[in-house]
């Protein structure tokens, strides 16, 4: 992927690091790389085809209008996403491999690694070289921002990051920078800081809503005890690790949001 | 077999403990009789019923909640011990700061839960103290100390060998089923209410 240093506004004019798209193909030489599932989408994929400039894909409103309305397709959700968190900001020289120093406590080095066994067991793609990183991941995250920690549930959203973000050399780093912009810029360390502030704000939201509108099914989920933060919990905590594209829903929304608020 | 919806009272149990002890393990094993295929952490609660029929003639259905064991979600968890009547306390017999935890456990519970809650202290994991001695690091006769100085139910079980992981429910029921027998002799409590409804409302809610 990108080496970071071109931003994505200035991709129009090559700058002085080496090109990586010497040649670009021509719409029919790309529909001929596309596989079965991706030719029933066709046109959507040509559509991000034209737009994606060397790489990159420069944020204007029609760019977030169209992930709003059509999603992204699999091929370019991961580029989409960093193009729309901003994810460049981030991206200073030497930074990251700072961050990776920094140890958070012992205590919290321990939740992590009883957590790596536990996360997507059963998807293949989930190995332990996934792991590895899903550990360095958060061991970083942890280091870096100490009031937040280590969550349950972060293990979920940072593993799946890093499944969207595939084997590609940059991966750990392109999802690290990611997951810390998910959570400052939309807000997901509320969600997992200590007393789970934006976790009870959402589920009281949903009481309200519920009682609002359907008063006979919050009253019969009060008298047997359902409260909301039973079935609300793991889908917001998890960012709806179950449902995948629900996942990417979400990604989708908080990027697309301009104010940056879940 | 009984059917599910055929009982005569039903409890409310939770499950805790601290994080990786096998809450879930357990009762999975209870519940399904097998392990879970894809262990994950439990995030926030869960639950789980089964009805069983006692030696007192009488069917129980119990509704047993799973939690988080991790601190941060306490914030959650410890709202949902409201009218649990029961409550299984598990550690791991490897790992002594699980067993030291039982304290603060026992205090949240009994802060949260209805006043007299049955509480059951279960050391699991013994499967690993049988395969190697030198694993287990908290001693059966300390444990069953501390239980009987608090007034805790105490078994050692295993998930995974499904050893004494129904004795440990069966122990737990009955004895609610005693202190509650007790207390509805002596007078007309709210708990009946509670069965009321919860033989009121038939329709099921999975999760």
């Amino acid at each position: 992927m990108g080496c970071g240093c071109v931003s994505q506004h200035q991709v129009g004019i090559p700058g002085g690091g080496p090109r990586q798209f010497l040649y670009t193909a021509t719409d029919k030489e790309f529909v001929r790389t596309l596989d079965k599932e991706e030719l029933k989408e066709k046109n959507l994929l040509l559509t991000y085809f034209r737009l994606d400039h060397e790489g990159h894909f420069v944020v204007t409103d029609g760019f977030r209008d169209l992930v709003r309305r059509k999603g992204v397709p699999t091929r370019y959700r991961w580029r989409a996403w960093r193009a729309l968190t901003g994810w460049t900001a981030l991206a200073k020289p030497g930074w990251y491999e700072r961050i990776m120093r920094k140890a958070p406590d012992s205590k919290t080095v321990e939740a992590i690694e009883k957590d790596l066994d536990r996360t997507f067991p059963g998807i293949e793609d989930f190995d332990d070289r996934k792991k590895r990183e899903l550990a360095n991941m958060l061991r970083a995250h942890a280091g870096l921002f100490p009031s937040v920690g280590y969550c349950q549930g972060m293990n979920f959203v940072a593993g799946f990051l890093l499944l969207v973000a595939g084997r590609v050399p940059d991966a750990p780093k392109d999802a690290f920078f990611l997951l810390v912009q998910m959570m400052i810029k939309y807000r997901a360390n509320l969600l997992f800081c200590d007393g789970l502030p934006l976790l009870k704000l959402h589920t009281f939201q949903y009481r309200i809503l519920l009682q609002r509108l359907f008063p006979d099914v919050h009253r019969h989920f009060l008298e047997n005890q359902i409260t909301p933060e039973l079935y609300l919990t793991k889908p917001v905590a998890q960012q709806c690790r179950s449902a995948l594209c629900c996942t990417c829903k979400i990604c989708h929304c908080c990027a697309t949001s301009s104010n940056g608020r879940l | 077999m009984i059917g599910e919806e055929d009982y005569d009272h039903l409890y409310k149990l939770v499950l805790v403990g601290d994080a990786t002890v096998g809450k879930t393990h357990i009762l999975s094993r209870y519940i399904k009789g097998t392990l879970p295929k894809a262990p994950t952490a439990t995030i926030g609660v869960e639950f789980a019923t089964r009805t069983v029929s006692l030696d007192a003639g009488c069917a129980v259905k119990a509704q047993i909640w799973d939690t988080a064991g991790q601190e941060r979600y306490r914030a959650i968890t410890s709202a949902h011990y409201r009218r649990a009547v029961g409550a299984l306390l598990v550690y791991d017999i490897t790992k002594p700061a699980t067993f030291k935890s039982c304290q603060r456990w026992m205090e949240e519970l009994r802060s949260n839960a209805e006043p007299d809650i049955v509480i059951m202290l279960v050391g699991n994991k013994v499967d690993l103290a049988e395969k190697n001695p030198g694993d287990r690091q908290v001693d059966f006769d300390a444990a069953a100390d501390f239980a009987s100085q608090q007034g805790l139910l105490f078994e050692e079980a295993s998930a995974v060998t499904g050893a004494n992981i129904k004795l440990c429910f069966d122990k737990l029921l009955k004895e609610i089923y005693n202190t509650t027998q007790h207390r509805r002799d002596r007078e007309d409590d709210p708990t009946n209410n509670f069965q009321l409804q919860g033989r009121s409302s038939q329709t099921e809610c999975a999760c």
